[in-house]
């Protein structure tokens, strides 16, 4: 133990004699924070601190990044190239703990620089939330009499100094619906007829399909076909919801709040079907059915953007359920509601708790990067350890992209080049992080709560229902297991000092 | 060397053999070819050889820096790469291998560390042993500001920092000045004195021959040649006799009494100093004068390197200069005055060897005697002029093995 926290000592001092920490502090100052901080975003107080949190964040991680990277592989590979581990590998010093004791040294090193550079954004954050919104300005000048609500300092207050989770509507009990529609389509169509169309359909030839229709196992799966088609037709009707009509969606698991307590906010996009209107005249209540306490929302959003509204807490029941009711105001024109598009975000943290969380969540990336700077430092050269960490940098941070690019097309039967791209693609996307996964600078600036959940799934393990869609209204094919990146990162560490414990040190590259 | 010694044996190798391949796994040369090594704990060996003919890579090997590609080494019985084994090794690599931003401290307290001292241990012993190298007054100066010497002396430190039982040293010597070089060579003998092994390589021939007690002579990666010195050296069929100055009648009576025996007398001359002893003369001189901190000054042996935990840390001159009982120079000659080590501890010696300044002048004295070839020089272990160069080029009359 003693001589693993002796090897971190040395990386730390070795890091910190290098100039390249002053460096990265210049470099922070002046791009990061300096522009950041300068940045005005959309003239709000609110945009400001958007656009400060997203600029500082994301930019401190990309350095981070890149000195990790740097660092690692300077300190592993000039050690045997400058034969300075000759002096230390003839110590009583084991493989492994020279190789966890300079991956220590780094993460260190990225502990200190990061709770400086998080510390600087949360001042810095708070400085601009002390900034007087411009209704405020305009207060103080006497020119307004602040009687309405100033929408940027409750913003600044309630979507940015918090940390909000988000739920999304219960999904669907579609059950007796469908009852109803399959028993009354038998009756209007008649069993077979059904069956025989849905196979004939499906197969195109007319006497092949006869023969089919009377394979009792064939005739099973043609009717668990038309089952499924049904529901999914129901659930797309479901969405549309015609002039005069409402829909009431229900959430659960929130947080009941006292009357007091912060304030909730339903975040929605409404999709005007097969029709061209550009504003959209709705109204919106939300009941609490236990209490009778309703509070009544007459909107008129534009189309296509998120709109939301702010909700009071006596609306949330004392068992953590909200139901918000939609009406459809607008004359002539079908509105559909995904309903990934309509969620509740409830205050269930604190800032400041985020930020750590956030600071977590870089932390690991930068862990994760640094045990492969270790991988292949090991064995390589300065010069190809550096690129080849720097592409597995870029490919976790566009492997979202890359995977939506190589997906196989699902009418057209693939090339082969296709096939290949998408497997490969595949297989390096299995082997390799997501960066993209939780963003750490995406949350802050939504305000976004980051769950301890989150946290564990990013460094251990994530078993995560398959399939395409985001979850709930689809049904689940089964289970994916994805290992955290921190496993990965004990995973790199471990196959580089197996790499390192074969290594002839004195022999050359 | 027989098999009752067994447990004695420090470092074993046995057909061990290294062969350097290339990126495609085609050999490209046989460093070490089949060597036996067995060296015995307490023992000074020397591994001589000339340049590239596998000293570096042999220790290397025993270090598990590199890995044989035949045969066995083991380590004080166990496996090189054990870290039990390396806790007990001190190795000083052939040039300065250590970080050059880290001060002189830091480094002896880096690898303080790596061998899990105790704080207040390691304090004390790196005063300890930058005041033995004689960094004291640099140890705060970056390593890579140092001189070679300097780092040389560093290096030194930092393989002695966990009072080692076996000491490897790839060319101890280079770099250092002569009163390091004198100073490490008695820091040898007082290990060995304690029992502790040492192995070194070295292809400076007086070096190896001042300290070691056995040496085994290297040429392209084979052991040509092993035995004690005083196997290898000594010259059964001559005779040195050192005398006060003789007169001329003396003289001549010696030779008649010889000739009358039937002794030829190969050569008559007044032995000369060795230059290093001239110039440990002229620097002490220098210091005893100018006590500035500027140039490197070497201290007092460390104390957890002494033989009895009673013994008080010696200075160095006298260290330098009086040297008791040799290790393993059993000698039934008289000694030479010539190698500062040989001289009796004396108080008046500094003023006396100061004084023979311009004596001690390396003259070349004009041979007498008839057959110039055969040169005898005043050695530790009986004259010697037989060329170890011979050996290492393969023109003497070497037991090839
Ligand atoms: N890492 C290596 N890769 C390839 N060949 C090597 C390597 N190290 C040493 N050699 C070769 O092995 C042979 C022995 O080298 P070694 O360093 O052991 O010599 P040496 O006896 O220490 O010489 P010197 O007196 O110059 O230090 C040389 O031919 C050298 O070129
Ligand atoms: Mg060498």
């Amino acid at each position: 133990m003693r001589n693993i926290w002796a090897v971190t000592r040395e990386t730390f001092l070795q890091c910190a004699r290098t100039r390249i920490i002053v460096v990265f502090g210049i470099l922070l100052a002046v791009c990061v924070l300096g522009v950041g901080f300068k940045m005005t975003g959309d003239g709000t107080l609110k945009g400001r601190i958007q656009t400060f949190l997203a600029y500082s964040t994301s930019l401190t991680q990309l350095l981070l990044c890149l000195v990790t990277i740097f660092l690692t592989t300077s300190i592993i590979t000039g050690d045997i190239r400058h034969k300075y581990i000759f002096t230390v590998a003839s110590k009583p010093l084991a493989r492994w703990q020279y190789v966890l004791g300079r991956w220590c040294g780094v993460v260190l090193l990225n502990v200190l620089l990061l709770a400086a550079a998080m510390g600087t954004i949360y001042a810095l954050a708070q400085h601009i939330r002390k900034q007087p919104t411009q209704m405020e300005q305009k207060a103080a000048a006497g020119l307004v009499q602040q009687r309405r609500p100033d929408f940027d300092r409750l913003g600044v207050e309630n979507e940015m100094f918090t940390a909000r989770a988000t739920y999304l509507p219960e999904p669907f009990n579609i059950d007796r619906l469908f009852q109803y529609r399959m028993k009354r389509l038998i009756e209007e169509r008649g069993e077979d007829t059904l069956i025989r169309n849905h196979i004939r359909k499906r197969v195109g030839d007319e006497t092949e399909a006869e023969r089919l229709f009377h394979n009792v196992e064939f005739r099973q799966k043609a009717m668990a076909e038309i089952e499924f088609a049904l529901r999914e037709q129901i659930l797309d009707e479901i969405k549309l919801i015609r002039p005069g009509k409402a829909i009431g969606l229900t959430f659960t698991g929130l947080k009941p709040a006292p009357a007091d307590g912060p304030l909730l906010q339903v975040r929605y996009k409404l999709n005007p079907f097969k029709s061209h209107a550009t504003i959209l005249h709705s109204f919106w209540k939300i009941e609490n059915p236990r209490t009778g306490f309703v509070q009544p929302v007459p909107r008129s959003d534009s189309t296509k953007t998120t709109s939301s509204f702010m909700v009071d807490p006596r609306c949330v029941t004392d068992d953590g359920r909200l139901t918000v009711f939609y009406i459809n105001r607008q004359p002539g024109t079908i509105i559909k509601i995904e309903p990934e598009e309509i969620a509740v975000l409830q205050r269930v943290g604190g800032f400041e708790g985020n930020l750590i969380r956030a600071g977590l969540l870089i932390l690991l990336k930068l862990m994760f990067l640094a045990a492969a700077a270790v991988l292949f430092g090991v064995f390589l050269s300065f010069p190809i350890t550096c690129l080849s960490v720097m592409m597995i940098f870029t490919i976790s941070m566009m492997s979202g992209f890359l995977h939506d690019a190589t997906r196989l097309p699902q009418d057209a039967d693939p090339s082969a080049f296709e096939y290949f791209s998408h497997y490969l693609v595949k297989g390096v996307f299995t082997a390799l992080p997501t960066f993209s996964t939780t963003s750490a600078t995406d949350s802050l600036v939504d305000g976004a709560y980051i769950p301890p959940r989150t946290l564990i799934r990013e460094y251990l393990i994530t078993f995560k229902q398959a399939g395409t869609g985001s979850g709930r209204f689809w049904q689940t094919t089964g289970l994916e297991i994805q290992a955290g990146m921190g496993l990965r990162t004990i995973l790199a560490l471990t196959v580089g000092w197996l790499i390192f414990r074969r290594r002839e040190l004195a022999g050359v590259t | 060397m027989s098999a009752d010694k067994d447990n004695d044996i420090v470092v074993r190798t046995a057909g061990l053999t290294k062969v350097f391949r290339d990126f495609w796994l085609r050999e490209k040369v046989a460093a070490v070819r089949n060597l036996d090594l067995n060296i015995r704990a307490g023992e000074v060996y020397g591994l001589l050889g000339p340049n590239g003919s596998g000293k570096s890579t042999t220790l290397k090997i025993i270090l598990s820096l590199l890995y044989p590609t035949r045969g066995r080494v083991t380590v004080f019985g166990k496996s090189p790469s054990d870290v039990r084994t390396k806790a007990r090794i001190g190795f000083l690599p052939e040039e300065s291998y250590l970080y050059p931003f880290l001060d002189a401290n830091e480094t002896l307290d880096y690898y303080g560390r790596l061998f899990g001292q105790p704080r207040r241990e390691r304090k004390r012993r790196i005063g300890m042993l930058l005041d033995m190298v004689g960094l004291t007054g640099s140890a705060y100066r970056r390593i890579g500001e140092y001189s070679k010497g300097m780092q040389r002396r560093i290096g030194m430190a930092q393989a002695l920092i966990n009072d080692p039982d076996l000491l490897i040293l790839d060319e101890p010597t280079s770099g250092m000045d002569p009163l390091a070089a004198r100073q490490f060579k008695d820091l040898i003998a007082e290990l060995s004195r304690r029992g502790k092994t040492v192995i070194l390589s070295s292809h400076l021939l007086a070096d190896t021959e001042d300290v070691c007690d056995r040496v085994g002579i290297l040429f392209a990666g084979q052991l040509r040649s092993e035995g004690t010195l005083e196997d290898l050296l000594s010259r059964a069929s001559l005779t040195q006799i050192v005398t006060e100055r003789l007169d001329e009648a003396t003289s001549a009576a010696v030779r008649r009494v010889l000739a009358q025996a039937n002794k030829q007398v190969i050569s008559v001359e007044s032995p000369k100093d060795k230059l290093e002893a001239l110039f440990l003369r002229i620097v002490r001189k220098a210091q005893t004068r100018l006590q500035s901190a500027d140039s490197v000054k070497t201290g007092e042996v460390a104390e957890f390197l002494l033989a009895a935990p009673d013994q008080t840390p010696r200075k160095v001159i006298e260290e330098l200069l009086a040297r008791p009982e040799a290790p393993a120079a059993a000698t039934d000659q008289p000694p030479s005055p010539a190698p500062p080590s040989r001289v009796k501890p004396d108080s008046g010696v500094i003023t006396e060897l100061l004084a023979k300044d311009e004596k001690a002048k390396p003259t070349p004295a004009q041979p007498e005697g008839t057959p110039p070839p055969p040169r005898p020089t005043p050695q530790k272990d009986g004259s010697v002029d037989r060329n170890v160069i011979d050996e290492l080029t393969g023109h003497g009359d070497s037991e090839d093995r």
